[in-house]
């Protein structure tokens, strides 16, 4: 088997294998949303008022997500080669020698440990989903940090999610769900406090206009935009869905212990066990008596559904983090909205097979505005992600000054800083939007660390990896 | 993402200076090299950087010198990488 520096070059480049993970992340959201929108309007419904319960479906969806993700990871976990077991030996062996005579443990030690290192290569069935995944395992209290500050702010995402999806229909609810984007430009705009540049003025503007056209509901029972579902969408789903995403992209640049980031199987699992005690005791104090009778009677019915629901989910989302270990993330979150377009299609479809929960307009205009509100949506999308620029900073630090190279990690943009030998002492890989962001991070972050002497830069034209 | 295995591996940029007209054979040579992880055309002082990858330092040694034996190259810099962020 060859590995991963003796291989050729691999067909699918890492920039590309990170555009189609996002894409999947997104058109299988908008296939989880569907099918939720069918348990919600067809499943968990009141008996006596035939209305459907979103409160109820919320907690079913938690508890059931929950145990259907903790048994889906241990699937994941199966092992299928020998190495899991020799791990195993080498730990057992290991233990054994420690209660040993002491004089010879330590070398014997070094010796095992030495062998270890060389086969400490788990493979477990998850790893065709996720290459990383490496088994369950603790975060550790940094991540334990950034694990409850996502998980909050996803248990109201979740909340909000539910009660919108019964309101609205998904080709609205998908395109405006990716109105998040503009935010995070915003947010990284005032973060670099500079001003935004010509592409992300268009595109933010493409994103708006996209969603609102999407948006505008022609059909027979209203004629205009419903403010309320607007609002809660805008402000409260897209708010607490741009948190999370900091949160979350913090979860995933954070190292434990031994160094390493934790795999985007053991975010998701984690996230999940958060998001749903968030969620549960966010729903709690809004559920009544009737709300919990229609819980307990149809909590059975929507084991199947909701099981199927949450396993998409839990694809998506390994997707869409393993995306975000790769690139920037408002370029995966934008990518990821192509969930926009895959609504349209996804929304007639199930208007065939179940019209009584998926009724959809008749009226060729209101087509036409979310046909082109998605095109927006897209078009503004792909153009922040081909504006992206690399550059290859060269450093030279001054003799006798320590340098705290963490500090140059923190600044926004850096991707990579080696320390090398030779000519310069480090590389810095530096990934932003456009060039002027890349002068932003160079003049004024960089060039004001105390320890550096000579910056040389220069912009990647191309590049490959494999 | 590197693995804990991979983390153990001696990691270099080889800089290089291209004959002018050359960047494409150069590249192409490039690609068929193994323990190449990446390589990127660059402006600036160097034309192309290349990030090789080798488990020893004999194995090191004899990417470099392939590298080396790449006609259009004019001159190379290599600097081993010490540590990561």
């Amino acid at each position: 088997m060859t590995d991963r520096t003796t291989r050729p070059f691999r067909k699918l480049p890492r920039k590309y294998l990170f555009i189609i993970l996002a894409a999947l992340s997104g058109i299988i959201s908008a296939i989880w949303v569907a099918i939720d929108t069918f348990v919600t309007k067809g499943i968990v419904v009141d008996s006596v008022t035939l209305e459907s319960n979103e409160y109820a479906f919320a907690i079913q969806s938690m508890i059931i997500g929950f145990l259907v993700s903790v048994l889906f990871v241990l699937l994941l976990w199966i092992p299928i080669s020998k190495k899991p077991f020799e791990e195993l030996k080498m730990r057992k062996r290991q233990k054994r020698q420690e209660n040993d005579d002491d004089d010879n443990v330590q070398e014997d030690d070094k010796q095992v440990h030495a062998q270890g290192e060389q086969k400490r290569h788990f493979s477990f069935l998850g790893q065709f989903i996720d290459p990383q995944f490496q088994g369950i395992y603790l975060p550790t209290k940094r991540m334990f940090l950034w694990l409850t500050l996502s998980g909050l702010f996803s248990g109201i995402q979740t909340l909000v999610y539910f009660i919108l999806i019964k309101r609205m229909d998904i080709s609205v609810f998908l395109p405006a769900a990716q109105f998040v984007v503009v935010y995070l430009i915003i947010g990284d705009l005032i973060v670099d406090k500079s001003k935004p540049a010509t592409v992300e003025v268009q595109s933010i503007v493409m994103i708006v206009l996209g969603v609102i056209l999407a948006a505008i509901e022609l059909d027979t029972t209203s004629s205009s935009l419903n403010w309320f579902n607007l609002l809660m969408v805008f402000i409260v789903f897209n708010g607490s869905s741009a948190v999370y995403v900091i949160f979350q992209k913090k979860l995933t640049q954070t190292k434990d212990h031994h160094g390493r980031n934790m795999d985007s199987t053991n975010i998701r699992l984690w996230t999940l066990v958060f998001m749903a005690l968030f969620t549960i005791l966010f729903t709690i104090p809004f559920m009544r008596k009737t709300d919990w009778f229609v819980f307990k009677t149809t909590f059975v019915r929507a084991i199947f559904p909701v099981a199927l629901s949450m396993l998409l989910v839990y694809v998506s989302r390994i997707f869409y983090i393993r995306a975000l270990a790769m690139g920037k993330m408002s370029i995966v979150n934008s990518l990821a909205s192509i969930s926009v377009i895959a609504g349209i299609p996804i929304t007639v479809i199930l208007s065939f097979i179940w019209p009584q929960y998926f009724q959809i307009t008749s009226n060729w205009l209101v087509w036409l505005l979310r046909g082109i509100g998605a095109i927006l949506v897209f078009t503004g999308i792909v153009g922040l992600s081909l504006s992206e620029v690399k550059i290859v900073i060269l450093g030279k630090v001054k003799p006798g000054e320590k340098c705290d190279f963490e500090q140059i990690k923190e600044i926004p943009g850096v991707e990579k800083v080696s320390i090398l030998t030779g000519e310069y002492d480090l590389m810095i890989i530096l990934r932003t939007r456009t060039i002027g962001r890349g002068y932003q991070s160079i003049v004024a972050r960089l060039e004001l660390i105390p320890c550096i002497d000579v910056l040389v830069s220069s912009t990647i034209l191309k590049e490959w990896s494999s | 993402m590197a693995t804990p295995v991979e983390e153990n591996y001696l990691k270099a940029y080889v800089m290089c200076t291209v004959q002018l007209g050359k960047t494409n054979e150069v590249l192409a040579a490039l690609k068929k090299i193994p323990n190449i992880t990446s390589v990127a055309v660059i402006t600036g002082e160097y034309d192309i950087i290349v990030r090789v990858e080798t488990k020893t330092m004999d194995e090191m040694y004899d990417r470099t010198q392939e590298i080396h034996l790449v006609k259009g190259i004019v001159e190379t810099t290599t600097s081993v990488i010490q540590k990561e962020f």
